[in-house]
């Protein structure tokens, strides 16, 4: 029973630290090609897009922008620029620019200022 | 058969039978007031309303879009709320986007260059006007 319980509890260890572990080179592969490709016109740091139209990025929900970049890539959302930038890019490539521009600080936040 | 006219030319309009009748509004339209009725409408549809600027550029009020932010706050301003239709993912952060990018997003989905059908038929019940108060109220300064 102990010997269950212990190899259970090192199961859940060793997937938190796979789940650690995976989420990692994403984001660093995200980083190299943010600075490539997005940085050009959302600002190195996600945040000080080079005109006021552009979204900042930095800290925006993960899942959102996953989805921002498939619907740019499907034709769901039409804009002159981004959609031809995710027409280049993977699924990986997506899930990787995600995970990076969730992690950075940024502005962003739900609650309205009073 | 007798030649029954359907239409009897000799008749004459009502107000013709009568020299002296005239209609109350014609009395007193002259040409001229007529042309100068026109061109004040004319000058109050073509001037910038308080809210426009000289470009032309509608003008956001802050206070204004706190009153029409209704339809927003349910989802934006709620912790970890998701959007459910047609995907599950959380709605976006709007608060501390640039005014222009909220202006943009909103325009977007009235057009049909985004697709999401919840801010669709919101974005699509806004005005230009509307939209700019939402974002004075939602954009950084």
């Amino acid at each position: 029973m102990m010997s269950k319980t212990t190899t259970f509890a090192a199961f859940l260890v060793a997937c938190a630290a796979f789940s650690a572990h995976a989420a990692e080179p994403a984001a660093a592969a995200g980083q190299a090609k943010a600075d490539a490709v997005c940085a050009a016109c959302h600002g190195k740091d996600g945040n000080t897009p080079i005109d006021p139209s552009y979204p900042k990025l930095a800290g925006q929900h993960r899942d959102f922008l996953t989805r921002a970049l498939l619907d740019y890539k499907s034709g769901a959302r039409k804009n002159a620029i981004m959609t031809g930038q995710a027409q280049a890019l993977s699924r990986a490539d997506i899930e990787g620019l995600a995970d990076y521009y969730a992690g950075l600080p940024g502005s962003l936040q739900v609650a309205l200022p009073k | 058969m007798p030649n029954v006219p359907i239409f009897d030319e000799s008749a004459q309009p009502i107000c013709s039978m009568n020299p002296s009748y005239s209609p109350p509004m014609m009395k007193s339209a002259t040409p001229a007031v007529v042309l100068s009725v026109l061109l004040i409408s004319l000058s109050a549809l073509l001037m910038p309303s308080s809210a426009q600027a000289q470009s032309g550029e509608v003008v956001g009020n802050a206070d204004a879009g706190r009153k029409k932010a209704s339809m927003c706050v349910g989802c934006h301003q709620i912790p970890g709320y998701k959007a459910s239709f047609p995907s599950v993912y959380p709605v976006p952060m709007i608060v501390g986007q640039s005014g222009k990018y909220i202006e943009a997003s909103l325009a977007a989905y009235k057009k049909g260059d985004r697709s999401h059908p919840t801010m669709r038929s919101i974005a699509g019940s806004l005005s230009p006007q509307d939209m700019a108060d939402l974002a004075a109220l939602y954009g950084s300064k």
